[in-house]
């Protein structure tokens, strides 16, 4: 008797004591010598297995590991909480804390944006099919540039205004924290960088390069062909776009940092959005030191993934 | 529990914790063979699923979910903890040397079976450990490392019988030689 699936699977029913006292021995019994070794094996190591003592943490090493993941998550220590106890820096949620950080870095971005060339990202959908598509892209690339820029400026002005509003529901935020010192320190770090980053334009095209690109409305079967578009686009397209200051809000923060969790040392650019089926949709791009690049879409502003294309 | 800790309730913090995590230490510390390694990846692992909870979408129950975060946070800290070795070695060869010496020591301490179950290679191990150690279904092995039922047994029978034989091995009286001459 050779090793086939059947015999795998009786093999091992016998091993681990899984069949009718009755039919395990009328199994056995039946047994050629190569399948009786091969039960004596497997026998051999679930004995060895069910010697080996339980590993547990001690209570110390619970309270460790438990206390190390609270200060890592801003949970706060359990043993030291009290109702009345000043909440410490520690305790605010993390995106506000990076607040001031983030917004200083995206006044920089958004001022060394201004006045650069405009950029535009092929729109997709419509086509039969991706070598169709892919072909539109081309075309829609060379002709819709003017229709592009316009575009692209008047989403400026949009993403402006939602730049201003959301410092200022970070502020109004912060300003309403129970932790009252750190939180004016944030209100006031954001307002700043609010003010610098909404200053005008010489060209008209304020923040331009700052603004998400709209993948359009695409059906998840059209994955690939976002995958083609996102790979051929050039690194320019991307530039900087991970400080656009929607990100500021928490669901985008949240998708980033869940990219940035998924591979060391991989480069992460915020690309756009997109509406799969319906779902408004996040889109990043990794790439891995080797080369490997990764496209995830998620639901904003939940984050939950949508989809994952290596193309 | 996952919802009510996204809703800002840290007692689901800890009753979540309590539940799982000594079944994953036990599978981290199976795996890597080191406590103070696993004790790591059980902090790893924790604050991935608490940083990812939004992403859990309750297709599968949380502990499969875990689990498999479990399982990849190990074998990727001991893929980082082999490169950092590699690079030790390469960097500093006295000071790898007393290292090597000192893991053999420690490894020849160990039962027979640790050692056999951390020879198993990647793919047999996390079944064997899964399965025959913590006791999962099949069905639920073959959730957390993503592979069909048929594909977890063929492992576990593979994995099972390199386990016999390097047990067998382990107990050749020359191997046992040599861990005599370390503990001398």
């Amino acid at each position: 008797m050779t090793n086939s699936h059947t015999d795998i699977e009786l093999i091992m029913a016998l091993a681990e004591e899984t069949l009718p006292a009755a039919q395990a021995a009328a199994a056995e019994a039946a047994l050629d010598d190569a399948s009786r070794a091969e039960l004596a094996v497997q026998r051999q190591a679930l004995a060895a297995l069910a010697d080996l003592t339980a590993a547990e943490m001690t209570d110390a090493e619970r309270t460790r590991v438990g206390d190390m993941i609270r200060s890592e998550l801003n949970l706060g220590l359990t043993v030291d909480a009290s109702p009345d106890a000043r909440p410490e820096k520690g305790q605010l949620p993390w995106y506000l804390r990076a607040l001031p950080v983030l917004g200083a870095a995206a006044a920089l971005v958004l001022i060394v944006g201004i006045g650069l060339n405009s950029i535009s990202f092929p729109p997709i959908g419509g086509s039969d099919s991706a070598s169709e598509a892919a072909s539109d892209v081309t075309v829609a690339a060379a002709t819709t540039g003017a229709t592009a820029v316009g575009k692209v400026a008047e989403e400026g002005a949009v993403f402006d205004r939602a730049v201003a509003e959301d410092f200022d529901d970070a502020a109004a935020l912060a300003a309403e924290s129970p932790m009252a010192a750190p939180a004016t320190t944030t209100a006031a770090a954001t307002e700043e960088a609010a003010a610098a980053t909404i200053s005008p334009a010489s060209d008209g095209t304020l923040g331009s390069l700052m603004v998400p690109h709209d993948l359009g409305e695409v059906s998840l079967s059209d994955l690939d062909d976002i995958a083609a578009r996102v790979e051929k686009a050039g690194d320019e397209l991307f530039q900087d776009l991970s400080y656009s200051a929607a990100r500021f809000i928490e669901a985008g923060l949240v998708c980033w940092e869940l990219i940035l969790d998924e591979g060391e040392g991989a480069q992460m650019t915020y690309v756009g959005t997109a509406t799969i089926d319906g779902t408004n949709t996040e889109v990043y791009r990794t790439e891995e030191p080797s080369g490997l690049i990764t496209i995830h879409l998620f639901a904003g502003p939940t984050c939950d993934p949508v989809a994952l294309i290596i193309p | 529990m996952l919802e009510r800790y996204l809703a800002g309730d840290v007692a689901a913090f800890d009753q979540i914790m309590a539940a799982h995590q000594d079944r994953v230490f036990a599978v981290c510390l199976r795996i890597m063979a080191n406590r103070d390694a696993a004790l790591d990846a059980v902090q790893e692992t924790f604050i991935t699923l608490f940083r990812k909870a939004g992403q859990f979408r309750g297709q599968s129950a949380l502990s499969t979910w875990l689990y498999r975060v479990a399982v990849n946070t190990c074998y990727d800290q001991l893929r980082k903890q082999k490169r950092r070795q590699t690079e030790s070695l390469s960097d500093d060869r006295d000071h790898a040397d007393v290292a090597t010496d000192a893991r053999f020591a420690s490894v020849e301490l160990r039962p027979a079976i640790e050692r056999a179950i951390e020879s198993l290679p990647r793919e047999f191990q996390a079944a064997v450990i899964l399965s025959d150690l913590e006791g999962l279904p099949l069905r639920t092995v073959a959730d957390v490392l993503e592979i069909p039922v048929g594909t977890v047994k063929s492992r576990l029978f593979r994995g099972r019988k390199i386990l016999a034989e390097s047990l067998g091995n382990l107990r050749d009286p020359s191997r046992h030689q040599i861990g005599d001459d370390h503990d001398k």
